[in-house]
């Protein structure tokens, strides 16, 4: 599951980037107006990979069960 | 050298549980640290304004939250007057009740 | 003259991150001055591990710390970060647009323009290094005043990390010794792993008190009412700023300083509490947190070493944290940080710690726990 959140992270990741070089903004960064826009794209795609993150792997990733022995409970 | 930065301390007084119990309350000190140093057993837990556990009412008299207390305590409990003990701090002398199991 | 030593000692971070911001802006090999100032840190750390100092009371138990001084200082601080982002943003645009290498005197200071690819490195690890220390004001300043509070997010927010301020007090200082807290490490986890998944975990808690509590007062999500958004508009100018100064490569500066920021930021997480257990519930005590007293991680992280008395006594200014004979590593931070770098040498170091933690500190229930793994 791990790897399916990153993998929508890196797809989502991939788009957004995609748009942002096909729209030149790689050649107008400097533009104070393009700086913003960029600005404001790059922090919504990291707030949505968070989310990707928290809705597909949930509190497991957190759980202590995987650094305990075998046969081991709570 | 910074002593003249140094506040001078002003003491409040806490009537707890209609006089079960009178501390004082050094200015800058909150009034569950201040409670716990005079030997009330205070419920608390955290001390951070996190649990909610030191919930108090307060009756009478102007405090200072020291945090949002909306974090924790919710908007009826905020209306009935209560407050985090462990984040709050005197502007003057002050009633209050709280649930104190011995 | 006690007052005046009490006050003074916690300007070591004030003063090299000035130094650090100084060099940004001399340049040449000065750019390093950050990580020599590190490195300094290390030495300094390691050959003073035995001086442990009390807090500082007089006969009426009064502290000699003066909060109106280190209050005002840790507000300036913001500052003091924000300078040292616009110093290696401009650095990155002198890179980008390959400015030519000659020297200015602006008031009175020689200043080398230009930058060569490898001081660009420097200067980004420089930067990175001092602005992963912001953690320890971000940190005191969550436990006080409401401005103090929105302080602490926007220091933590030039780290992309405005999510502490309320996964600190409101997750990790109540769940501490137990999975429901990210920010505690359970015995076989790594710095590495740790960093990540105490990150996220910290952020979803984040998220999740914000949808929780924007549900019940019927507001939607997507709105600035929520403060895990907000803490990310916080985050904003930065990234503007690092865009505007270098597109991608200013981008991949920032995300560096991040990084580097955040691994320091778990890194203090990972050593505080690592391996420690409480049961679920139950009381914080002494036990529950790794003290570390030494004088140099004492002055140097305003007292951040002190999580035993920290975490019992949230509510007390730092120069006031005591040393209560809690568990303790023995060496200051940075030292032990070292170590944590190279997790089979971690393992080992502190296995005699948790050994001793398991016989002499824990309870019946937590000694159970810790057989467990």
């Amino acid at each position: 599951m791990t790897i399916l959140a990153f993998l929508l992270i890196l797809l989502w990741t991939g788009s957004v980037s995609f748009i942002l070089y096909i729209t030149d903004a790689h050649l107008h960064y400097q533009e104070i107006y393009w700086a913003i826009a960029i600005g404001f794209s790059l922090i919504i795609t990291h707030m949505v990979n968070m989310a990707i993150y928290f809705k597909v792997r949930g509190n497991k990733p957190y759980l202590w069960q995987k650094y305990k022995r075998k046969g081991s409970s709570i | 050298m910074f002593k003249f930065l140094k506040k001078k301390n002003k003491n409040f007084k806490a009537i707890i549980n209609s006089s079960m119990y009178k501390i004082d309350v050094k200015s800058g000190q909150n009034l569950l640290s201040a409670a716990l140093l005079q030997g009330i057993p205070w419920p608390h837990k955290c001390r951070v304004g996190s649990c909610g556990t030191c919930k108090c009412i307060v009756l009478k008299g102007t405090i200072k939250p020291e945090i949002d207390f909306a974090n924790v305590l919710n908007a009826e409990q905020l209306k009935s007057g209560y407050v985090l003990a462990c984040k709050t701090a005197l502007k003057s002398d002050i009633a209050v009740i709280v649930k104190i199991i011995k | 003259m006690k007052t005046l030593f009490v006050n003074i000692r916690y300007l070591i971070v004030p003063i090299m991150s000035i130094g650090t911001i100084y060099g940004l802006i001399i340049g040449g090999l000065y750019i390093w001055t950050g990580v020599f100032l590190f490195g300094l840190c290390i030495i300094l750390d390691t050959i003073t591990k035995n001086i442990h100092l009390k807090a500082n009371f007089d006969k009426n138990g009064n502290s000699d710390g003066i909060k109106s001084l280190q209050y005002a200082i840790m507000y300036l601080m913001l500052f003091v970060f924000i300078a040292l982002q616009l110093a290696l943003a401009w650095r990155i645009y002198q890179y980008v647009n390959t400015t030519a290498f000659d020297t200015s005197i602006i008031y009175g200071l020689t200043i080398q323009n230009g930058i060569t690819t490898i001081n660009l490195i420097g200067a980004v690890i420089s930067a990175g290094l001092w602005a992963g220390i912001g953690i320890i004001y971000g940190h005191e300043l969550s436990h006080n005043k409401k401005q103090g509070f929105l302080m602490s997010r926007l220091i933590m927010s030039l780290s992309g990390a405005s999510h502490f301020t309320y996964a600190h007090v409101y997750q990790h200082h109540l769940h501490l010794g137990n999975e429901d807290d990210p920010a505690t490490a359970p015995r076989g986890r790594n710095i590495y792993m740790h960093t990540w998944l105490s990150h996220a975990g910290q952020c979803k808690f984040s998220y999740d008190l914000e949808k929780s509590r924007l549900e019940k007062q019927e507001k939607p999500f997507l709105s600035l009412s929520n403060k895990w958004i907000l803490g990310y508009i916080y985050s904003l100018p930065s990234v503007i700023l690092f865009i505007w100064a270098g597109g991608f490569l200013g981008l991949a500066a920032l995300l560096t300083l991040w990084i580097i920021a955040n691994f320091e930021l778990e890194a203090l997480n990972f050593m505080g509490h690592y391996g420690l257990i409480r049961g679920k519930g139950k009381n914080v005590e002494h036990r529950h947190s790794w003290d570390n007293d030494s004088v140099f991680t004492d002055w140097f992280f305003i007292a951040i070493g002190r999580q035993a008395d920290h975490h019992v006594r949230g509510e007390t200014y730092f120069w006031e944290l005591d040393d209560v004979k809690g568990p303790n590593y023995g060496i200051g931070y940075f030292s032990l940080f070292l170590i944590t770098l190279i997790p089979p040498l971690f393992r080992k170091y502190v296995k005699k710690h948790l050994d001793n933690w398991d016989t002499n500190f824990a309870n019946d229930e937590e000694k159970k726990i810790a057989q467990q793994f």
